[in-house]
C-alpha cells in the first residue's frame, strides 16, 4: 500500500508546484510508481510545471463525479515512465470537490500507486480541506519570509487539528549570499521558529523558472535546485541524506543533522 | 567595515525575528483554544506554588502584549 503526502504551504507562489513536480519525477527516476495530483480546481498549474499541458483530456472533477473512468483521466509522462499525472479543472471551483470524496479516491489510489502526491492550493479554506483530507503526510514549503513563515505556521496547526501530526518542512529559495549579510533568515532560524523536522533546503536558482518555461523539471537538469529535489526525495523514502554544501554554515552542519535525524 | 563593539549590529533579520515572534504567538493563541488552556494550566501550576489558589478563581486573560492573572475570593 502506498503513501498519501500532500504538499502544502498556506501562502502562494512559494514552490508547492515547483515542489510536487520535481519530487514525482524524483521518485518516479527513483523506480516508484508515483502519481501527482492538482487540487487547486480553477487554477490548474501543475500540467504546466510538467509540460504536459497538451496532454489533458479528463480531470480530476470528471473522475470524482464518475463522468469517467479514473485511467481515462490518467496522464502517463512519456519521459518518466512510472509517474502519471492527475490534472485538475481549469473551468470548475473549489466547491466541486468534497473531502470525503478526496479521501475516497486517495484511498483508491493508495492500493495502486507507491506514492500519491497531493499539489494544495493555497489558502486555507475548502481546497485545503479536501487536499488533506486523505493524506497520511504532509510537507509543508515555506521561503525564508515573514509572511511565508506566518502562514506555514498557521498551516502546521491546521494540520495538527486535521489529523497530520508529523509535517516536514521545505525550506525553498534560499539565498546564501543574503543569509551571510543578515539579510535573509537562516535555515536554522526558520526550523527553530517552525519547529518541525527539516527535509530539504532549495537554493533560489534561475534554472527552475528555465524548466518551467520549457517544461521540464528542474530535477531533470543540471542544478543546485534538482540535486536538493533528489535529496529530498531521498530522505522522503527514508534514506538519510546530509544537506548540501551551501547550506553549511560553521557548525550548523552537525546541528542541521542532528534537527534531521529522528 | 563592520565594528564589534558591545552592541550587536541590528540587521533587517534581528527586526525579522523579533515581528514573527510577536506575530505567531499571537496568531497561536487566537487561531487554537486548546493553546490558550494549555497556558492558563501552565501558569496555574506555577502560581499555585506561591499562591493558595482553585481553578474556580483563577482566570488568566491575555490581551495585546499583557498577561492579566485575575484571582477572585478571599485572599489567604
Amino acid at each position: 500500500m502506498g503513501e498519501v503526502i500532500v504538499i502544502t504551504s498556506g501562502k502562494g507562489g512559494v514552490g508547492k508546484t515547483t515542489t510536487t513536480a520535481n519530487i514525482g519525477v524524483g521518485l518516479a527516476q527513483m523506480g516508484k510508481k508515483v502519481i501527482v495530483i492538482d487540487t487547486d480546481l480553477g487554477l490548474r498549474n501543475l500540467d504546466v510545471v510538467l509540460g504536459l499541458e497538451n496532454r489533458i483530456v479528463y480531470n480530476l472533477v470528471d473522475v470524482i463525479t464518475g463522468s469517467c473512468r479514473l485511467k481515462q483521466a490518467l496522464i502517463k509522462d512519456k519521459r518518466y515512465p512510472e509517474l502519471y499525472l492527475l490534472p485538475s479543472a481549469q473551468t470548475k471551483d473549489k466547491s466541486a470537490v468534497t473531502p470525503e470524496q478526496m479521501k475516497k479516491l486517495t484511498a483508491e489510489l493508495k492500493e495502486l500507486f507507491d506514492y500519491v502526491i497531493l499539489d494544495c492550493p493555497a489558502g486555507i479554506e475548502q481546497g485545503f480541506q479536501n487536499a488533506i483530507a486523505g493524506a497520511d503526510r504532509a510537507v509543508v514549503v515555506t521561503t525564508p519570509e515573514v509572511s511565508a513563515i506566518r502562514d506555514a505556521d498557521r498551516i502546521i496547526g491546521l494540520l495538527e487539528q486535521g489529523g497530520i501530526a508529523q509535517s516536514e518542512l521545505i525550506i525553498n529559495r534560499l539565498r546564501m549570499d543574503m543569509v551571510k549579510r543578515g539579510e535573509m533568515m537562516s535555515v536554522e532560524d526558520v526550523t527553530e521558529i517552525l519547529g518541525i523536522r527539516l527535509i530539504g533546503v532549495i537554493p533560489d536558482d534561475e534554472q527552475v523558472v528555465i524548466g518551467t518555461n520549457q517544461g521540464e523539471p528542474v530535477i531533470s537538469l543540471s542544478s543546485k535546485a534538482g540535486a536538493a529535489y533528489k535529496n529530498i526525495c531521498k530522505r522522503l523514502t527514508g534514506e538519510e541524506v546530509p544537506f548540501l554544501n551551501f547550506e553549511k554554515q560553521d557548525g550548523l552542519f552537525s546541528r542541521l543533522t542532528k534537527v534531521f535525524k529522528k | 567595515m563592520q565594528k564589534f563593539g558591545w552592541k550587536k549590529k541590528r540587521t533587517s533579520v534581528t527586526i525579522a525575528k523579533e515581528r514573527l515572534r510577536l506575530i505567531l504567538s499571537s496568531d497561536r493563541v487566537n487561531s487554537t483554544p486548546e493553546y490558550m488552556e494549555r497556558i492558563a494550566e501552565e501558569l496555574f501550576l506555577t502560581v499555585s506554588k506561591y499562591i493558595e489558589i482553585t481553578p474556580e478563581n483563577f482566570t488568566v486573560q491575555i490581551t495585546q502584549s499583557d498577561i492579566h492573572i485575575l484571582l477572585a475570593g478571599e485572599k489567604k
